[in-house]
């Protein structure tokens, strides 16, 4: 198992652009929130928490795409797909490293974010806690969603159709999170409901991806 | 019934056109897939129909060309 | 007795293996059903336009409820029916359950579409906006946006066998998904906005009201019976084009010199 996460992790490094792409594209984004409406810093906490997250689900919808494309294209996938011998495993490895270079990239950089849009600084660490916690389904769910239209050309359309309708739970429940913790409120009752729905995701999606897999491998 | 003309189960207490509206949608979408799946059915029918028919056409022609061959 | 119970339910899934046995043991089903719709519908929408008493609070928009309800409840029992033969699909791989599929997406699209405009339109007038978020509401528009989903991918995908696989487990997901979005929205509306009139909350229905209610929900259902199964025989038509079963029911005359073809 560790070999695979080695040669997961390296190839995903390999390809520099496309960990550092969608974070840029998320900064970028803030960015031109906080310049377009100056109200959109700090104080009015739901406004922003809502920005906040579709932006995230929106980076998360744009590197998806890649996640198996390259594999797709040059043939490893189909040979993962018969020499795994426990499948679920081998694409919970890829969907672990989408999520390192993803989901946990974006919560580190929180501070940042937080900094640029004018947030109190005892919320970075409930944001990031929430982010910790939502950010995996992401890539759980989108994976699946991933598997399933690799072998599109112009697969990016279908791929957000299929898989916005999956990330709304997150989108509702770390929104709720996001703006009880700007306005100082305790968020554990949603926070609850988005880590049962992230373990959730944990122990269905990999299944999904796996049989979408399949269907796709066969498609070429 | 609780209109007593023809004029009030219309208008409906000036709620008339939005109840209409919705029903008559309702009747649009019910008519417009049972017209379209009849349309389609029938269509596929009369193919195979004619394939059907050219078929047997085509055996006759092969029973009388092997009658003549036979003769 | 249990035992030729579960016998014969073995042998019913048996035959739904076969296209064939299922074209024709539907015909009489189909027009049966068709029947019954266009009585009830017809039955039903005069009683709720004419004969049912208007609402205390709302007047006579609610005669809306009579199409809004119905369509609404068709619509997701149809996404659960597409979710079930997405199962039974990928698992034990039956042909008819991709046609089921094939066959649903219309009418259901539709009706989903229906229920969310006429919900909108019975809102205007009774509480003032064309739309609200609640959990209700979303839950049917991504439904709806799910539904689309399936069309889109069945479309992008040439090769039937995988086109199958691909609906089924997307209908699959996207079950399992809907209750979980419902619940989620209708949870962020109890923080955010104090208990406000929903649908489901109704002050009991006086049998005036919803007898005639139950008349359209019954002829909805029984329309989509008669749609889907109408839709599932024109696909069946359709991809056993090329058999014998297919090629007798359809022959032209009969010929005396025996047909010998390739079923």
């Amino acid at each position: 198992m560790n070999q695979l996460l080695q040669r997961e992790l390296t190839s995903t490094l390999r390809t520099r652009g496309s960990v550092t792409n969608p974070l840029g594209f998320l900064l970028l984004s803030l960015l031109l929130f906080a310049l377009v409406d100056p109200g959109a810093q700090g104080g009015q906490g739901s406004y922003l928490s809502g920005i906040f997250w579709v932006l995230i689900l929106l980076t998360n919808l744009l590197s998806l795409d890649a996640m198996f494309r390259r594999d797709f294209d040059s043939g490893a996938l189909e040979q993962m797909l018969i020499s795994a011998h426990m499948p679920f495993v081998a694409v919970l490895m890829r969907i672990f490293v989408h999520w390192l270079s993803s989901g946990l990239l974006m919560t580190l950089f929180v501070p940042l974010f937080g900094l640029l849009l004018g947030l109190e600084s005892e919320t970075f660490l409930p944001i990031m806690l929430v982010m910790l916690v939502g950010t995996p389904a992401l890539s759980l769910l989108g994976s699946i969603g991933a598997a399933l239209t690799v072998g599109f050309s112009r697969g990016g359309t279908i791929l957000a159709l299929l898989i916005l309708p999956l990330f709304l739970p997150v989108l509702i429940f770390g929104s709720a999170c996001i703006s009880a913790a700007v306005s100082g409120l305790s968020f554990a009752a949603p926070l609850t409901w988005l880590g049962l729905f992230s373990s959730s995701s944990l122990l269905l999606a990999p299944w999904a991806t796996w049989a979408a897999l399949k269907i796709s491998v066969e498609m070429q | 019934m609780y209109f007593s003309t023809i004029g009030e189960l219309i208008a409906m207490d000036g709620h008339g056109s939005f109840v209409w509206l919705a029903y008559g949608t309702t009747v649009l979408v019910l008519l417009v897939n049972l017209v379209a799946t009849r349309l389609a059915t029938r269509k596929q029918e009369s193919a195979l129909r004619w394939r059907q028919e050219v078929a047997a056409l085509q055996q006759q022609q092969a029973n009388n060309t092997t009658e003549q061959n036979d003769s | 007795m249990s035992g030729s119970f579960a016998a014969s339910l073995k042998q019913l899934w048996h035959k739904l293996g076969s296209p064939r046995w299922f074209y024709q043991i539907t015909h009489n089903w189909v027009r049966g059903f068709g029947v019954m719709a266009a009585v009830m519908l017809v039955v039903g929408c005069v009683w709720g336009l004419a004969f049912a008493p208007p609402d205390y609070q709302q007047g006579n928009s609610f005669r809306i409820m009579y199409v809004h309800v119905p369509a609404a409840m068709v619509a997701q029992s149809l996404y659960l029916g597409m979710g079930v033969a997405g199962f039974i699909g990928l698992v034990w791989r039956m042909k008819l359950a991709d046609v089921a599929i094939a066959a649903t997406l219309p009418l259901g699209i539709t009706l989903t579409a229906l229920a969310l405009f006429s919900g909108s339109v019975w809102g205007r007038p009774t509480w003032g906006s064309w739309w609200e978020w609640d959990g209700r509401t979303v839950s049917t528009l991504v439904m709806l946006f799910l539904y689309l989903g399936i069309y889109a991918l069945r479309e992008a995908i040439a090769e039937a066998d995988l086109r199958a696989r691909a609906a089924a487990l997307v209908s699959l997901v996207g079950t399992v998904n809907i209750p979980v979005i419902k619940y989620s929205v209708e949870w962020w509306n109890t923080l955010h906005q104090p208990a406000s009139f929903t649908l489901t909350e109704k002050p009991a229905m006086p049998a005036e009201m919803w007898l005639p209610l139950l008349v359209m929900v019954l002829g909805f259902y029984c329309f989509a019976g008669h749609n889907v199964l109408s839709r599932m025989r024109l696909e069946i038509l359709r991809r056993e084009a090329n058999t014998r079963w297919v090629a007798e029911l359809f022959a032209a005359k009969p010929v005396s010199a025996s047909i010998t073809k390739e079923s």
